[in-house]
């Protein structure tokens, strides 16, 4: 201290009561200095001739709690995958400035324009409105920023030029397009090896356009390759390049090859049957722009995303009569409550509480289907409730094609048997905790390492994987 | 001076216009339509987010006086000034700026 605390004048000469500090009891919780006005109040900071002021003179803010730290962030926030400022965004579109709500935005999302039109949306689902109203339209607020016409995308900045070898990522659905971003932005040469002819993966190849306008997906995918990213379509590893090969000339590998085997209804012979399909093959038919004869009355069985744009597309096409078979109830559909209601609206049949027993043929051709109804039970520990066939009560359904849309699962048969990537549960890759394989410098994400699950948690993996991808390579003493 | 904190109306969440149904059976145009400006901003403002107080509660808890305080008949905040000091801590530390220090 400059002055000695004699020279001072008097100070607070109304106290009646002075604070001392009892070493004993005191926790160091700081809540004494935080709440203290010389730390909140610059001009106490300079005032002269007092204690107050000498304490605090020349102390640099810094020690101000960060009172956004200490509050846990908002439900919505909480509950996205990708930890989404949501209502950060959502202020500045109230604001009238969409274009700072875009920027919020693709802090965490590498895809915006996707997720405006076909997010799972976890977020509404807790959203604290709902207890005084309806909880917040936030899917169609972001939908509106990346719409909004003099939205300008800020321009991503150039990347300097790379040496050495680059980052493989091996499929270019929302988990590789997810971490493909996020290693380009930290500074990482990467490329996208995509089996398609167009990168996307069930965003291009799955989900149908009067959900999702391919406009979306080309836009989030340019804002992507404007940062660096090369993607070479028509590459599909295993049956051209190998894994080793493409492993060799890598500085790390992610794979994201997703879930592409479609799940069939266990019922023996189901797919020697003349006006049987899978739904992905189908829903990948129709988005190469292939047309389909499914006949007047269609059957999809399943009660994802998947099975409701199968449906939806069966009726687009001219079909109908197009019912949709479900085991478990109504309200237990995996698929969105929005998407159930629009088929609904559009005239889907939906026979909840339904398993299917058998396939009814004439002549190898499909020409219905046998059903019983079910009885719902308990929540098993994931929340998803069990069923029981109810005895004797079968009932047939006419049709002219059945579609199955019971899930996926992943397709690792291009990998060669002795390849060693440990396989876990559901014929998904075996990773830890950093989203790491059993082989060095390989890692995976998105539908492969979950099994079926949505567009956010895919993108949330990818991400995940860059940072573990990024730590390996530090780690490695490689290039940043 | 706290700014009107919790002015609540009910308000239902709005809804965007779907493509009517007879137009869907046949074609593969987008169902949902999407936000207007206007409907997108009534919309953003409901958001809890976006009320000047967040009842965090910060400002009650760092007050030196313990003078702000919860008045369960109006269900807002309250600052008893008979024993307020405007030492403008409550001020200061409020994440969303929802209270004022007005020249008395
Ligand atoms: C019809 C349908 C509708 C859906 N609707 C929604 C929805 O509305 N909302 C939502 O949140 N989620 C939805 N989902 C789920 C979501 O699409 C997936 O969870 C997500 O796409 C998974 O991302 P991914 O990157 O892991 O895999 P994918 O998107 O499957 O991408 C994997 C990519 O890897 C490529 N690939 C595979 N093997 C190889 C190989 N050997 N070499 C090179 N490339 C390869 C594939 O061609 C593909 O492009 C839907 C899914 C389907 C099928």
């Amino acid at each position: 201290m400059k002055r000695k605390t004699e020279e001072l004048p008097p100070m607070v000469a109304a106290r009646t009561h002075r604070p001392t500090i009892n070493p004993l009891r005191c926790g160091q919780c700081f809540v004494c200095q935080q709440g203290c006005p010389g730390e909140f109040l610059r001009e106490y900071r300079q005032e002269g001739g007092s204690l107050r002021g000498e304490i605090y003179r020349n102390r640099e803010p810094g020690s101000v709690p960060a009172t956004g730290e200490c509050l846990p962030p908002a439900p919505c926030q909480q509950a996205c995958p990708l930890g989404q400022d949501v209502r950060g965004y959502i202020e500045r579109i109230a604001a009238g400035k969409p274009d700072q709500a875009l920027a919020i935005v693709r802090e965490s999302n590498p895809l915006p324009s996707v997720c405006g039109f076909i997010c799972s949306r976890p977020c509404e689902e807790v959203c604290l409105r709902e207890w005084i109203d309806d909880p917040l339209s936030i899917r169609a607020l972001k939908r509106y920023v990346v719409e909004y016409p003099s939205v300008k995308q800020p321009a991503p900045s150039s990347s300097p030029p790379r040496r050495g070898k680059p980052i493989s990522i091996i499929g270019s659905g929302p988990a590789g397009l997810a971490a493909a971003h996020d290693l380009a932005r930290m500074g990482h040469g990467v490329r996208i090896l995509e089996a398609h002819s167009k990168p996307g993966g069930m965003l291009t190849m799955g989900i149908p356009p009067f959900r999702l306008p391919q406009r979306a997906v080309e836009e989030d995918i340019a804002h992507i390759e404007a940062m660096g990213v090369e993607i070479g379509t028509n590459c599909c590893v295993g049956k051209g390049d190998s894994l080793k090969t493409i492993l060799g000339d890598s500085a790390a590998l992610i794979l994201a090859v997703g879930a592409q085997r479609s799940l069939t209804l266990g019922i023996v012979g189901e797919d020697e049957l003349e006006g049987y399909f899978d739904c992905l093959s189908l829903l990948r038919e129709f988005s190469l722009g292939h047309s389909l004869d499914l006949g007047e009355r269609v059957i999809v069985v399943g009660g994802g995303y998947a099975a409701l744009d199968a449906a939806r597309t069966a009726l687009r096409t001219g079909s109908a009569k197009v019912t949709v078979i479900y085991r478990r109830a109504l309200e237990d559909m995996p698929a969105g409550r929005g998407e159930v209601e629009e088929a609904l609206d559009e005239g889907v049949e939906i026979h909840a509480q339904s398993l299917p027993t058998a396939i009814l043929n004439h002549r190898a051709r499909v020409k219905g289907l046998r059903c019983v109804r079910t009885k719902m039970g308990r929540r098993d520990k994931g929340g998803r409730r069990s069923f029981m066939v109810i005895e004797g009560a079968e009932f047939e359904v006419e049709a002219d094609s059945i579609i199955a849309a019971v899930g996926q699962e992943p397709d690792l048969s291009w990998l060669p048997d002795d390849y060693p990537l440990g396989r876990a549960r559901g014929n998904a890759l075996l990773v830890n905790e950093e989203l790491a394989t059993t082989l060095a410098g390989v890692f995976a994400a998105g539908d492969v390492v979950t099994g079926p699950s949505s567009v956010v948690e895919a993108m949330a993996s990818g991400k995940k994987a860059a940072q573990s991808v990024h730590r390996f390579l530090i780690a490695k003493g490689g290039r940043r | 001076m706290i700014s009107k904190a919790c002015e609540l109306k009910r308000n239902k969440r709005v809804r965007s216009t779907s493509l009517p149904t007879e137009q869907r059976r046949r074609s593969f145009a987008l169902v949902d339509k999407g936000l207007s400006e206007k409907e997108a901003i009534s919309e953003a403002s409901r958001c809890l987010g976006t009320l000047p107080c967040q009842s965090c509660d910060i400002c009650a808890l760092l007050c030196p006086d313990l003078c702000i305080t919860w008045n369960e008949v109006t269900e807002q905040i309250e600052v008893d000034y008979d024993y307020c000091k405007g030492c403008g801590i409550c001020a200061a530390v409020c994440p969303k700026k929802a209270i004022d220090m007005v020249q008395e």
